[in-house]
């Protein structure tokens, strides 16, 4: 009888486990039910943009929410000021009034959140859908931006670089909190309930989120203390706006540091590659048909691709077909915004500082003379940007092969160690399908070859851990990954795959403007509409305004930088300066730029060539001329 | 004769409380594994290629008693209950891997995984997806399921040989990582230990 009853509780025990499995995948399968989202461009485009899945979650939302509650000592840099961290950090934060009382929840947190931050119910890195939703990163987290006048801010602009986002301090200060050894999904959860009472969800859904909030916690804590080897511990207090400590401050990032750390697997720590979070307006493949500073990208998917995935998206979360479409579309947004999508000109920011139409015609003859060869022109009056002249759409290269204009500005964008691995590493990144999945196991093979018959055995093993890494992943995409590059695009049936493999990594073409990605020594010349929304100047955001940048006033050599007053006279950024004792001590622009440091060099491009100390009146009525066209463009 | 009814149903009884020991296990061990292969995926790097791998692994172990079984006893003894549920749970989760394997990792693209695996892995795989269910559904069919005769004899052997050198070739020969390897030679050494001692029973008899 015991046996009995043993042998049928097991069959009932059997039972509920395989009834409580399937109920778990259905579950799974509503939670991640997507619908693509259809419409015009400007309206999909802008929601890809600003609201899309990209990978990049953050935070589980209740966390966000109550951060300055359970983690304020790895959020504050001491430098608040009043400022919420959001805003410390310089996300762009609801000023008005109208939401500024507000507690975020869970409930008003599309509203809430920074703008750019989406809600999404993926799980950071393995891109499982659950109930429990988190803030996420997304393109217009970097790509939005508001100018701060002297008569108040401008509305978000979309497409702009944010020149106020510390992104990098706000990685360590997430790094921090989710180290902390006190905190647990308990304390998180009875945080929140706390400060959303009314914001109570039914019994079975609060389990599976703290279930899914402590396993996100394990999860990220241990992979963060696993990676301290490679990226150190994080900063914290003010060490976050200290130079000496988070060198790229505010409006930068260090791309290229990320990308070795993810893409290759190694330090990144002596790179300087500092990079301005750069504008992303008019990318249309005629305009601008290699993307970058240095052109080492050729399409704007994989251009977008590359950042997301240098953001710390996981190659698997990209090839959920929502993080791949939005990836696709908010590429797209950025091919036509500024053309068929409307970008606010400067004459609409700043209807009261437009400059004289005598002295813009006049600006455009001294733009022709000096600017148009390298970044063609937007005739006077507007119209379509026009991409012609002498060397638009060419590599400039630092040792002056080529023969064109000597830019002689800051090289250690493209001087970087272990630049040349990277195009071959981050194609073979994404397994493609059919011929270019062999294409890229031969090209990472011979790689390994080549090095090992160069006499370079670490780099041989270099190449072979690339190998099992890709052999890996071909197995888990075998329809190849959605992003996966060159690709023939899709309902094109006379395209052969096998013909643009000649433009993948190591590229056979002799001509690097045909490749897909390249680590050319080179800066690359593109038109830049919307030059108004571009400061701070040159690739490294070292010029704060574009009277500098023509040399009508002298370059500061130390500026502070942070929520920085935007002058629509200079055409850029008011350079704060540093205090008597070389700090810069308002917290609100805490970060000291001191240009003589590795990456931070503002020199070159003299276009004009002239000495800013010693210009003619000619000169100098030239450069007005000059300064009043760029507000046109 | 009186007493021998009493006897009767008392073996009936055990006959039956035997049947419900093995379904009870077969069933909890099916059950164990396949949330195993599932919830497991949650903490894998990638749930999809975690549960279609997981779900083979899961149908190798719940085979290889049934393999084991039926090489000791086919055509010699009845196969018995425990093959039965052994091998209907092996194919319940050889269905989970083709719902995971192909539905999640190759959308549906049957082409793609002869494209992707080769011919030899892959014409095995969709020929036992046609093959075990069809000998699971006459296990359940058949009133001569344990003993087999004639050309339904011939079919069971085809079947079980089927199902035994997929794996083997899949497992074992493309092992793709440690698991596989190892769950492929477990298997290996328990179906070549059952024919040991089909060898050695028959001897015995001898």
């Amino acid at each position: 009888m015991i046996r009995k009853i043993v042998n049928a509780g097991g069959i009932v025990l059997a039972l509920l486990l395989i009834a409580a499995t399937l109920g778990w995948l259905w579950l799974e399968r509503s939670w991640s039910r997507w619908d693509r989202p259809e419409g015009p461009l400007a309206e999909t485009g802008y929601q890809a943009f600003t609201h899309g899945a990209f990978g990049l979650e953050a935070l589980p939302v209740k966390y966000a929410a109550v951060i300055d509650k359970v983690s304020a000592p790895a959020f504050t840099t001491t430098l608040e000021d009043g400022r919420s961290p959001w805003r410390t950090y310089g996300f762009i934060t609801d000023e008005s009034g109208k939401g500024g009382d507000s507690q975020l929840c869970q409930s008003n947190a599309e509203n809430l959140l920074p703008h750019g931050f989406a809600v999404t119910n993926y799980l950071p890195q393995r891109a499982i859908q659950t109930p429990l939703k988190f803030a996420a990163l997304t393109c217009a987290s970097c790509h939005s931006g508001r100018l701060r006048t002297a008569e108040g801010l401008s509305e978000t602009i979309t497409g702009m670089g944010n020149p106020e986002l510390d992104v990098i301090a706000f990685g360590d200060a997430v790094r921090n909190a989710v180290l902390d050894p006190s905190l647990t999904a308990g304390k998180i959860m009875d945080a929140y309930d706390q400060a959303c009472p009314n914001d109570r969800t039914g019994f079975f859904t609060r389990q599976v989120e703290k279930l899914v909030m402590s396993a996100w916690l394990s999860g990220i804590r241990s992979q963060t203390g696993s990676e301290t080897g490679k990226y150190g511990l994080p900063y914290h207090g003010a060490q976050m706006k200290d130079a000496a400590d988070i060198p790229a401050g505010p409006g930068r990032t260090r791309p290229f540091r990320s990308i070795v750390r993810v893409a290759l697997n190694l330090p990144g720590e002596e790179n300087y590659a500092y990079s301005k979070i750069p504008a992303v307006f008019e990318q249309r493949r005629d305009l601008r048909p290699r993307a970058q500073y240095d052109g080492s990208v050729r399409n704007p998917v994989t251009r977008s691709f590359i950042a997301v995935y240098a953001s710390g998206a996981s190659v698997l979360a990209l090839s959920k077909p929502e993080v791949a479409w939005d990836v696709r579309t908010a590429a797209a947004y950025t091919e036509e915004l500024g053309l068929s999508i409307p970008v606010p000109s400067f004459a609409e920011t700043f209807p009261k500082h437009l400059p004289d139409p005598t002295q813009v015609e006049a600006g455009f003859q001294v733009y022709k003379t000096w600017c148009a060869d390298c970044h063609g022109y937007r005739p006077v009056g507007g119209g379509q940007w026009v991409a012609e002249g002498r060397w638009i759409h060419r590599f400039d290269y630092l040792d002056g092969r080529g023969g064109g204009p000597k830019l002689g500005v800051d090289p250690a964008r493209v001087t970087f160690r272990y630049a040349s691995l990277l195009p071959l590493s981050i194609w073979a990144t994404l397994p493609g399908s059919g011929p270019a999945v062999a294409a890229q196991e031969q090209r990472l093979r011979d790689a390994g070859a080549a090095a090992e018959k160069a006499g370079e055995p670490a780099l041989a093993w270099f190449w072979q851990q690339q190998l099992d890494g890709f052999l890996l992943a071909k197995r888990q995409y075998r329809l190849g990954h959605p992003l996966y590059f060159p690709a023939c695009p899709s309902g094109q049936a006379d395209c052969d795959e096998t013909k643009l493999l000649a433009s993948a990594p190591p590229c056979s073409e002799d001509d690097p403007q045909k490749c897909q990605l390249t680590d050319e020594v080179a800066y690359y010349n593109n038109p830049v509409p919307e030059l108004y929304l571009r400061a701070p100047f040159l690739h490294n955001g070292s010029i704060p305004n574009a009277r500098q940048l023509i040399n009508l006033e002298p370059r500061p050599e130390r500026f502070c930088r942070g929520e920085n007053l935007y002058d629509p006279d200079a055409l850029g950024f008011v350079a704060t300066e540093p205090g008597p004792d070389g700090r810069c001590d308002d917290p609100r622009v805490a970060f000291l730029f001191d240009t003589t440091e590795l990456g931070n060099s503002n020199r070159g491009h003299d276009f004009p060539p002239w000495d800013p100390k010693t210009l003619t009146d000619e000169q100098r009525s030239q450069l007005e001329a000059l300064l009043a066209y760029l507000k046109t463009l | 004769m009186a007493a021998a009814a009493p006897q009767a149903i008392r073996s009936i009884g055990r006959r039956e409380a035997a049947r419900l020991e093995a379904v009870s296990v077969t069933l909890l061990l099916l059950a164990v594994g396949f949330a195993l292969a599932m919830f497991g995926g949650l903490v894998a790097g990638d749930a999809d290629f975690f549960r279609a791998h997981a779900s083979a692994w899961v149908s190798a172990l719940l085979a290889t008693p049934a393999l084991s079984v039926f090489v000791r006893r086919f055509g010699r003894a009845p196969l018995g209950d425990w093959w039965r549920l052994f091998w209907s749970a092996g194919w319940v989760m050889m269905a989970v891997h083709l719902w995971w394997g192909l539905g999640a990792l190759h959308q549906w693209d049957a082409a793609s995984v002869f494209q992707r695996q080769g011919f030899l892995v892959a014409a095995p795989i969709f020929l036992i997806q046609a093959i075990w269910p069809l000998d699971v559904a006459l296990a359940w069919t058949r009133r001569d399921w344990a003993r087999a005769a004639g050309g339904y004899r011939w079919w069971q052997a085809l079947a079980g040989l089927a199902v035994f050198l997929t794996f083997f070739v899949s497992l074992v020969v493309f092992r793709n990582d440690l698991e596989s390897l190892v769950l492929g030679l477990v298997q290996a050494a328990a179906v070549l230990l059952a024919g040991l001692l089909r060898k050695l029973d028959r001897e015995g008899a001898a």
